[in-house]
């Protein structure tokens, strides 16, 4: 209902307000650590990009963005009665709205910004040559996260005055998530994902990344 | 292999004229024009008659299996996080998201207002369409319409850039990244008019690309 209400909103807007409705696309290095099912510290490097659309008012934006991150690393993990120790690739994409205010703060053409926002996600870990310390783990078995945290980042953007200009930023992104529920899924049919079990009550996994993030506005 | 090598020989041997000028001063772009509420709505609603359409025969399996009017009144109003692989939630859902993107900017819409008008379609699908098989799903939501006015603003500017070479290898590429640029609705490329004369009626097709 939100989101629909958000549409409407953007679509009346849109038309009066044109030039202050903007799409951002960045790409970033982060690190992600998640402090997992036995307290271990498990470190995840690795990138990815993200974007973000938002509705610019004087001094300060509100928007939705969305966070996409590719890394690698080693961690314990499971969901139902399956746990899996080893190293994995991960895939995580963080969505949520996004408050940003433009500070009067400036270097040159530079303004310093800060931005906060609540985000869901969703961490999918695929295991290489798993340790399967309980249940079964075949090939194609992944399992997956659904978190819950927020984040804030301090930047600077390029304050130009038109967006044809194409002004650029970066920022530094802090963000915090609590696992809520772990998914055992079987992803042997890229086309279609079977979800085995489900594990609801994970909130002593926790995820914290640290990205720097460099980007552009595309219009 | 053997159809590729073919393929190979035949773009060589018409490569003079797939790559000759072609004697026109037309540039093509993307006329921007302001759109009363009555036509927003009429485009929304092609778009969401053509998804319904659409949807039982691209994904006739997944309807099959797990359709139902009883999914659709429990998947109602409810929002999830997928678990789709990148086929999907990369691949397919942009792509759609970019072909959504590209329909309104040939009808005239501006980049931000070709944004805002897939955002709406995509969430009108989401929302009543695809919840005869899932609920609607946050990624889909927000990948769909913004990751695929990304890509297609990349189709944009690529498939003008090949329009723009004015050669017939450029117009068919062009055309082909950007298919909307060969209907009626963008800048008259493509005409359809009555025409009676007399005791003769008919319809005149002229199509310019």
């Amino acid at each position: 209902m939100m989101t629909l209400l958000y549409c409407i909103y953007l679509l009346s807007s849109a038309f009066s307000f044109e030039t202050e409705f903007s799409l951002r696309l960045g790409a970033h290095t982060s690190l992600m650590n998640i402090n997992s099912f036995n307290e271990l510290e498990d470190d995840f490097w690795g990138g990815g990009f993200n974007s973000n659309i938002s509705w610019r008012f004087t001094s300060s934006e509100w928007g939705l963005a969305s966070f996409a991150f590719f890394g690698g690393g080693k961690t314990n993990l499971g969901a139902g009665t399956t746990q899996v120790v080893g190293r994995s690739k991960i895939r995580r994409v963080a969505i949520g709205p996004f408050y940003k205010f433009i500070t009067p703060f400036k270097s040159g053409y530079w303004n310093l910004y800060l931005s906060t926002g609540p985000v869901w996600s969703m961490e999918t870990f695929k295991f290489s040559s798993p340790n399967v310390t309980s249940g079964t783990f075949p090939e194609g078995y992944k399992i997956s996260l659904v978190s819950r945290g927020a984040f804030i980042s301090l930047g600077m953007e390029k304050n130009l005055k038109s967006k044809k200009n194409k002004p650029m930023f970066w920022e530094i992104r802090y963000g915090f998530s609590e696992a809520q529920r772990a998914y055992l899924v079987n992803a042997s049919d890229y086309k279609s994902v079977i979800t085995l079990s489900e594990e609801k009550n994970r909130k002593h996994v926790k995820i914290h990344t640290l990205a720097i993030n460099i980007g552009i506005l595309l219009f | 292999m053997r159809p590729v090598i073919l393929l190979f020989i035949t773009v060589f041997l018409l490569s003079d004229k797939l790559l000759a000028k072609q004697n026109t001063n037309y540039r093509y772009t993307y006329p921007e024009r302001t759109h009363e509420w009555s036509e927003n709505f009429a485009h929304i609603g092609v778009v969401y008659l053509l998804s319904w359409g659409m949807y039982p025969i691209v994904l006739a399996d997944d309807i099959k299996t797990k359709g139902s009017t009883e999914n659709y009144k429990n998947n109602f109003g409810k929002l999830v996080f997928d678990r789709d692989e990148p086929y999907w939630n990369w691949g397919i859902h942009p792509l759609s998201g970019s072909m959504l993107y590209l329909y309104y900017r040939t009808n005239g819409y501006t980049r931000s207002s070709s944004l805002a008008m897939a955002f709406v379609s995509s969430t009108l699908f989401e929302f009543t369409v695809e919840i005869y098989t899932e609920p609607a799903s946050v990624q889909d939501l927000y990948q769909t319409p913004v990751i695929g006015s990304i890509v297609g603003l990349s189709l944009e500017t690529l498939s003008l850039y090949l329009l723009n070479t004015n050669t017939l290898a450029g117009r068919i590429f062009g055309h082909i990244l950007n298919p909307f640029t060969l209907f009626w609705f963008y800048d008259g490329k493509m005409r359809l008019t009555p025409a009676f004369n007399g005791r003769q009626k008919g319809l005149i097709f002229m199509a310019e690309f």
